[in-house]
């Protein structure tokens, strides 16, 4: 018999929180797949969640979700993570339990859904991380960009924090400041500004006495942090690392070199580049029926064909050009465009400053039309994403809506991902990072990157002549979104995650194979 | 007459057909009749738009086009079903096969294999796949049986094993002759006008009609199997239901009944932006209008099968989250 285990990180929303429903469900598949190949399979698995400051560990039941798995039950699966069915009292396991269990011997394979699972938590700590990847035979997913991160928060603590000015000098917070523009304008976190991040931290944390005072709380917290993630990163030469894109592989590999700068000697042994497992793809498939009459009813609501639309999804915020977003709304309407705007997000409400300017804009302007979405409004779309399926598809089958992402930052773009496969809408992305891979793949139509906001605005006009005089389809390419939905299947990631085990665990039958020839060898020759 | 009359006149002939005899008939077809009517009863609900929401759009859609078009729908709808009808049932001998294939093609699929036209797969619950392995021998058998009768009419020389040896392929072409009606249908929209959107939802309107029939088909399989888990009397009983022209008459009831919505306007028109601006601003969302609570359950008992537990349909149809709407003044 075969034993895996699947260690999933609940404490963060967006990404990491998406893909960690994604990988169990490609894991199930993965079950079957290996039981067809080798026998019996037992999974094993466990839960990160966040308490209050702290982090705590859950045992799931992974042989019930396989059962519900088997009767097609994908909603019982994944409310089993959103709703936190999986917290339950007698399913909480301690630190050390959780070692233990993860160190065992008798586990042939390991795959955690991220690599941040180590951080914020004394996993991470040397002796421990020894324990638990103790081989080479793991797989650990990566989402986000470290030094960037780290970037984000030196400037949300040293910029814009109002009493950082009393602690930092005026040099540091401006260089801080003038690598975060950089950043931004660049789309991606390159070499440079990776290497200045590690060197400011290293002078915040060790050097320079002044800048530090502003760290009198959070050095002990930042430096635990930070040899944690060195550990975690030493431990990468062996296992697979799995980057959902390349950009992401490189912007990691930018920062080992520089932590190597600092006599360390890091690096990935065997990365892999590969699409994240899109759970919304086994919805729609279990669901297809449930699905349509939710677009029938959404269609009632946007048939007006005399309106386009924009449809923004994800987080309200500077690094994502909601400003923008809602300034290309404000200039469009302003030149007497009929255009609506559909917000969906879950980080505004009726208190948060985006929400009152687009009501200082419905006072100014004529034919204004703003739809929003989002936990804050007690719509949410997300807290069943069929619904969220049914509104894309509807807007898709309008042809009347285009999909605008803002991001200056983005690792891979599973929300433009998902307009573009359940809703087949025109996509108008920004020519960054991850969202510039995806266009280089040839998986986002390359006319419709833009740069900066004239180009956004020139590009939006046109689609929106062109949507008039019904040329919409002539951006969608149904072919390559529908190689794409392959791509991000569960079922098709849980293959490749199949071929890793295989060459894993075949390499090591191979290897055993030879010792115990070598053994017969000495044996015959005794 | 009901959907339930329908199967109560059917069992009736049976019971003087001597070649099932009179002891079997007295131990089990009186319990397959009570099986059968009240899932006829639940499909007559289901075939309610007030209640089928989904239905009623589509009806809804398919009115609204046609009439966009100049278009009688009513007319329309009937020669779509008289397409139906000629294509699926117009040969006695065909149209049973048609079935039986249809209905092994759809078991092959819950136990996993993938549609042979489109090859997609679909998720099936244990219980659904015990079921259809069950159902596959069983129409496995019976289509075998009817093509060789058939090919033997026809001075082919063919014998039951042999068909049953290219079971599947012979099943795949017949069913995909058969998911052709559908497109037949399409094609005579076509020819009759441009309009893309009466095509879609003609299409939708009658490839529900044909689900629901097939379903109901599939549906009274399983429950006959479910009381009598003998496969050669269920074959044999399917057999002669097929004969005294039951599927061809529960067909017959649920077009008249679908035809009986279309053109009626049915209910006001579902709630659209324009009716919850208002020029306010901060509205709260609104909640759509629900069914009367003794409408649901037997529906969502029916769906549930269908679209799988704990769907949002079980507590409320249509509970889509409704936008926070800001309009200008």
């Amino acid at each position: 018999m075969e034993k895996l285990v699947l260690l999933l990180d609940r404490r963060w929303s967006g990404g990491v929180s998406t893909h960690s429903i994604g990988l169990l469900l490609s894991t199930l598949t993965l079950k079957k797949l290996i039981e067809e190949r080798y026998g019996k399979v037992e999974v094993g698995l466990y839960f990160i969640a966040q308490e209050g400051d702290f982090s705590k560990f859950y045992k799931g039941n992974f042989d019930q979700l396989y059962e519900k798995y088997l009767e097609g039950d994908i909603k019982e699966i994944i409310k089993y993570l959103t709703n936190n069915i999986y917290k339950k009292p007698s399913n909480k396991i301690s630190l050390n339990r959780l070692i233990d269990e993860l160190s065992r011997d008798d586990i042939d394979f390991k795959i955690f859904g991220n690599l941040g699972s180590f951080l914020f938590n004394t996993l991470g700590e040397k002796h421990n991380l020894d324990k638990i990847l103790n081989g080479d035979n793991f797989v650990i997913t990566a989402h986000s960009e470290f030094a960037g991160d780290l970037l984000t928060d030196m400037y949300g603590a040293i910029v814009i924090n109002p009493y950082a000015s009393k602690y930092v000098s005026i040099e540091t917070r401006k260089k801080i400041e003038d690598l975060f523009e950089r950043r931004l304008k660049k789309g991606y976190t390159d070499e440079y500004v990776t290497k200045e991040v590690i060197e400011i931290l290293n002078d915040l944390l060790y050097e320079n006495d002044i800048d530090s005072i502003i760290f009198n709380v959070e050095k002990g917290f930042l430096d635990d942090e930070f040899k944690k993630y060195i550990n975690l990163m030493s431990k990468l030469k062996e296992g697979y690392i799995i980057f959902p894109t390349n950009i992401l592989y490189e912007q990691t590999n930018n920062l080992l070199k520089s932590l190597n700068n600092f006599r360390l000697n890091l690096f990935i042994g065997n990365p892999i580049v590969m699409h994240e497992p899109m759970y919304m793809v086994t919805l729609e498939r279990a669901y297809s029926e449930e699905i349509n009459i939710y677009k029938e009813s959404y269609k009632e609501i946007y048939k007006d064909t005399d309106k386009a639309w924009l449809l923004y999804s994800g987080r309200i915020s500077l690094e994502r050009g909601s400003n923008e977003l809602l300034k290309l709304y404000e200039d469009l309407i302003k030149e007497g465009k009929k255009l609506g705007l559909i917000i969906i997000s879950d980080n505004i409400d009726e208190d948060s400053e985006f929400y009152k300017k687009i009501l200082e804009l419905s006072d100014k302007y004529k034919g204004l039309e703003v739809h929003l979405y989002g936990k804050g409004f007690g719509n949410s779309l997300h807290e069943d994403p069929l619904y969220y399926i049914g509104l894309l598809k509807s807007l898709g089958e309008l042809k009347n809506t285009i999909y605008v992402n803002t991001t200056y930052l983005e690792s891979y773009g599973l929300a433009t991902l998902e307009a573009l496969i359940f809703g087949n809408l025109i996509t108008i992305y920004r020519d960054v990072s991850g969202l510039r891979e995806l266009k280089e793949k040839g998986h986002l139509n390359y006319k419709l990157s833009f740069k900066d906001y004239q180009e956004l605005k020139n590009k939006i006009t046109e689609v929106i002549e062109d949507i008039k005089n019904g040329k919409y389809d002539s951006y969608i390419n149904k072919d390559v979104i529908e190689e794409l939905k392959k791509e991000v299947d569960p079922e098709k990631v849980a293959e490749k995650y199949a071929e890793i085990i295989y060459r894993y665990l075949e390499s090591e039958s191979t290897e055993k194979e030879v010792i115990g020839n070598k053994n017969e060898e000495v044996l015959a020759v005794t | 007459m009901a959907l339930d009359d329908v199967v109560k006149n059917s069992f009736a002939q049976l019971s003087n057909d001597t070649s099932l005899g009179q002891q079997l008939y007295n131990a089990i077809i009186s319990s397959l009749n009570d099986t059968l009517q009240a899932t006829a009863k639940q499909i007559e609900m289901q075939l309610d738009p007030k209640i089928n929401k989904s239905l009623k759009y589509t009806i809804e859609g398919f009115s609204i086009n046609s009439t966009k078009d100049n278009i009688n729908p009513s007319q329309l709808y009937s020669d779509m079903v008289n397409i139906y009808k000629q294509n699926v049932f117009g040969n006695s001998t065909f149209s049973n096969i048609f079935l039986l294939s249809t209905l092994y093609i759809r078991g092959l699929k819950k136990l996993g294999y993938p549609d042979p036209i489109n090859g997609r797969r679909e998720y099936a619950t244990r219980q659904e796949r015990e079921n259809a392995q069950n159902l596959t021998n069983i129409t496995g058998e019976l289509l075998a049986e009817s093509l060789s009768q058939y090919y033997q009419s026809i001075g082919k020389n063919v014998t039951k094993p042999d068909i049953m040896a290219n079971i599947d392929k012979f099943a795949s072409a017949l069913y995909g002759a058969y998911s052709g009606v559908i497109n037949l249908t399409g094609y005579y929209i076509i020819t009759k006008t441009p309009n893309i959107q009466l095509l879609e939802s003609s299409t939708r309107l009658m490839s529900t009609l044909n689900e629901t029939f097939i379903s109901t088909i599939e549906g009274s399989v399983y429950s006959m199997y479910s009381k009598l888990q003998i496969p050669e009397a269920v074959a044999l009983i399917l057999g002669k239901l097929g004969q005294i022209g039951l599927y061809n008459g529960i067909f017959d009831e649920m077009h008249k009944k679908i035809g009986s919505y279309i053109g009626q306007g049915l209910q006001q028109p579902p709630q659209q932006a324009g009716q919850y601006q208002g020029g306010q601003q901060g509205n709260q969302p609104q909640q759509p209008p629900q069914p009367p609570a003794n409408q649901q359950p037997a529906l969502q008992q029916q769906q549930a099968r269908r679209i799988g537990p704990n769907s949002p349909l079980q507590r409320v149809n249509l509970n889509t989250p409704q936008p926070k709407v800001i309009k200008s003044p």
